[in-house]
């Protein structure tokens, strides 16, 4: 867990419109910097960029001095993006989405499961089916996938929409963890449930 | 690179998961299948059983289709497995093998309604009626699945979208429709031997190769 993560002259634009233009900034192990910007700004397409969901850009992500479009799947395995609206299958049940994305991310640590579903509350609901939840738990639940699978790089998009105050104190404990670790974090946060957390950085757009 | 098919059933086991427990395809199909070919037996009553087969199954084929790919949509109106550490071409692959599984279904069901209710009488021309029948639903499968997968993402105009893409399919329902043709004046040796039906099967393959390629390609550009 030591690789730095390089935006350099990012830019990006939408037929006429340009988002934004020559975004550089570092991402070192261990730090946690946060995004801001008003509504419009291009933040969630600047981390979907970053997560190599969008390869039309000008400028270079890199990991490591490794073009992330050169290295796709080592980008996947680095990188996850933590959506505001949560990825999950409606249809399937909170296990089952836990079991799934687990084995789709090749999580390094499913054993944390358990103790994971016990921190967030989520006992009794494991055999439920997603779209009979809360928007709170589903957040809960993609949150838990991202630590379950737990790369370098955690990229949250507004993570703390939805949640109560306890998974909000719980959540920043996970994220403190992590840095601890070595890992790294880019978070936008317009609901202020972060302020607790020493941002290393911030970056306006 | 993780082991393809491992993945694929991954998926395909997923999606066998939520199908079991909420049978949301096969109660749909139930209903839809035996009502279309009804439908098309009544007011097309042409001699050509065949044709009204085969329309049958395409018109149900395109009313199907979008809701498979829709399940790979989130309620925030992104591909859920964006950003999974594997070729999307995987997850397409998976999707159009999924569809030409219930393809399978849509055949046995519009089969029987026509065997119970129109005495269709299929004896000598099983083996290849079956065998376009199949070559017929992959081709269908991989284009309408792909296209319906990549324009779910145009948020709201995703349905309009996927009309465009009809026209894509004319050169395969041409080949069909010759294969088919060519049933009643043809031994089934003959049949095998023709251009529409070794036609019909390079498109499958080509099909089958080049779709899920495009769909990982498009879907982050």
């Amino acid at each position: 867990m030591k690789d730095r993560l390089i935006i350099s002259n990012l830019s990006k634009s939408f037929g006429q419109l340009k988002l934004f233009d020559a975004v550089t900034f570092v991402v070192d192990p261990g730090t946690i910097l946060k995004l801001n910007g008003n509504n419009g700004s291009g933040k969630t397409t600047l981390m979907r960029i970053i997560s190599s969901q969008i390869e039309d850009y000008g400028g270079e992500v890199l990991i490591n001095g490794e073009n992330i479009k050169d290295s796709q799947e080592t980008v996947f395995n680095k990188i996850q993006y933590l959506a505001p609206y949560p990825n999950l299958y409606e249809n399937l049940t909170l296990e089952e989405n836990i079991d799934f994305f687990v084995e789709i991310f090749k999580s390094t640590r499913p054993s944390m499961k358990t103790t994971l579903i016990n921190l967030f509350k989520l006992e009794s609901f494991v055999r439920y089916k997603v779209s009979d939840l809360s928007d709170g738990t589903k957040k809960k639940i993609a949150i838990l996938i991202a630590f379950l699978t737990r790369p370098q790089f955690l990229i949250f998009d507004e993570p703390y929409t939805y949640l109560d105050s306890s998974s909000i104190k719980l959540l920043n404990n996970l994220i403190k963890e992590h840095v601890k670790e070595g890992g790294s974090l880019i978070v936008v946060d317009n609901s202020n449930g972060g302020n607790n957390l020493e941002f290393s950085d911030y970056i306006e757009l | 690179m993780r082991d393809f098919f491992s993945l694929v059933l991954l998926i395909l086991k997923k999606d066998f998961v939520i199908e079991t427990r909420e049978k949301l395809n096969l109660s749909y199909l139930i209903i839809l299948c035996p009502t279309i070919t009804l439908i098309i037996s009544i007011f097309v009553q042409s001699q050509a059983i065949f044709m009204e087969y085969f329309l049958s199954i395409l018109i149900i084929t395109l009313l199907v289709n979008q809701r498979i790919s829709r399940q790979e949509i989130s309620t925030g109106g992104e591909l859920i497995l964006i950003g999974a550490p594997f070729d999307l071409s995987i997850l397409c692959f998976s999707k159009i093998i999924f569809f030409v599984i219930l393809s399978f279904i849509i055949h046995l069901i519009v089969f029987l309604v026509f065997s119970l209710i129109l005495s269709m009488n299929l004896n000598s021309d099983l083996i290849i009626f079956i065998s376009i029948s199949c070559l017929f639903s992959i081709g269908l499968s991989a284009i309408l699945t792909t296209f319906s997968l990549m324009l779910e993402r145009v948020k709201g105009e995703g349905q309009f979208m996927l009309i465009l893409v009809y026209p894509l399919i004319i050169p395969f329902l041409v080949l069909a429709h010759s294969s088919i043709l060519s049933i009643q004046t043809m031994t089934s040796m003959e049949v095998f031997e023709s251009f529409s039906f070794q036609a019909l099967l390079a498109f499958d393959i080509l099909l089958l190769t080049v779709c899920p390629i495009l769909f990982s390609y498009s879907i982050r550009r």
